[in-house]
């Protein structure tokens, strides 16, 4: 019984990766957004974002704030 | 001044519908939905005659088309195919997609979200003009989630209008679409189309 339960809690702590909403980051080359519900979701790939001009997309931090996917040549830093 | 016309439209549904294996149904002609629609209006989360006429619904591979489907103008029939198919995408990546759609107003939201994007992709590809992140956010009033899940859309869709605006396409079935009008539509798309 004991050992079912260190499992359910290990299994909960791997599985908790909190955030707070609306937050965002790079992952990677990916834009990654907290949702509603407090978990990681994919705002967008950069390295699969179709562009007519051929551009290369990086993410990056926003001057916005937070971050998101832009034309390589615009990004001003980032978190990779 | 050019525009998508009808059988544009229709061309692309058939396009898609054939590359996502999906059916077109009529609202009208569906048992099913005229008995899901009795059980919203009877549970008070929608009324029967506006989920008939005005919502399309995606279940699985089925798309069930509104009365009113017709009424909307050439673009936004083009957007409302590629909108739905997102949905079409989302339940085979995930069959379990359609009871979190239905249980968990976060997921659900996030779901509306990638494909009101692509409403977003395909407007401004088409027109060069989109309804505002505000606009689409507040649609998700009529999908019973709460003011931060509004907020959250806002944030989500406002992060992909920054894209849209740098010509970026990120939805899969954006890309399909643009790809089908850039080979069967090409003076429609030089011309840009005029709402």
């Amino acid at each position: 019984m004991m050992r079912f339960i260190i499992m359910i809690l290990v299994f909960v702590f791997m599985a908790c990766d909190d955030c707070e909403y609306n937050e965002t980051r790079c992952k990677g080359n990916v834009a990654e957004i907290c949702s509603s519900g407090g978990e990681w979701e994919t705002l967008a790939d950069c390295d699969d974002i179709w562009d007519a001009d051929g551009n290369i997309w990086a993410c990056c931090s926003d001057p916005e704030g937070g971050y998101n996917c832009f034309p390589e040549d615009e990004c001003v830093g980032g978190e990779l | 001044m050019k525009s998508v016309s009808s059988d544009n439209v229709q061309s692309l549904w058939d396009y898609m519908t054939k590359k996502y294996r999906s059916n077109v149904i009529y609202k009208a002609s569906s048992d099913e939905m005229k008995l899901i629609a009795s059980i919203l209006n009877a549970f008070e989360v929608v009324d029967y005659k506006k989920f008939m006429s005005q919502f399309c619904t995606t279940i699985g591979n089925n798309i069930y088309l509104s009365t009113n489907y017709h009424k909307i103008l050439e673009v936004d029939q083009v957007a409302l195919c590629v909108h739905e198919h997102v949905h079409v995408r989302q339940f085979k990546e995930d069959p379990t997609s359609m009871l979190k759609y239905a249980v968990d107003r976060s997921k659900r939201t996030l779901y509306e979200c990638e494909a009101y994007r692509s409403n977003m992709e395909i407007l401004f590809y088409l027109t060069g003009k989109y309804p505002s992140p505000t606009e689409y956010a507040n649609l998700l009033k009529h999908y019973n989630v709460n003011k931060k899940d509004i907020t959250f859309a806002k944030e989500y869709l406002t992060k992909s209008a920054a894209i849209i605006d740098k010509g970026g396409v990120v939805t899969l079935e954006s890309k399909v679409a643009i790809a089908w009008m850039n080979k069967n539509l090409p003076k429609i798309i030089q011309a840009k189309v005029m709402l």
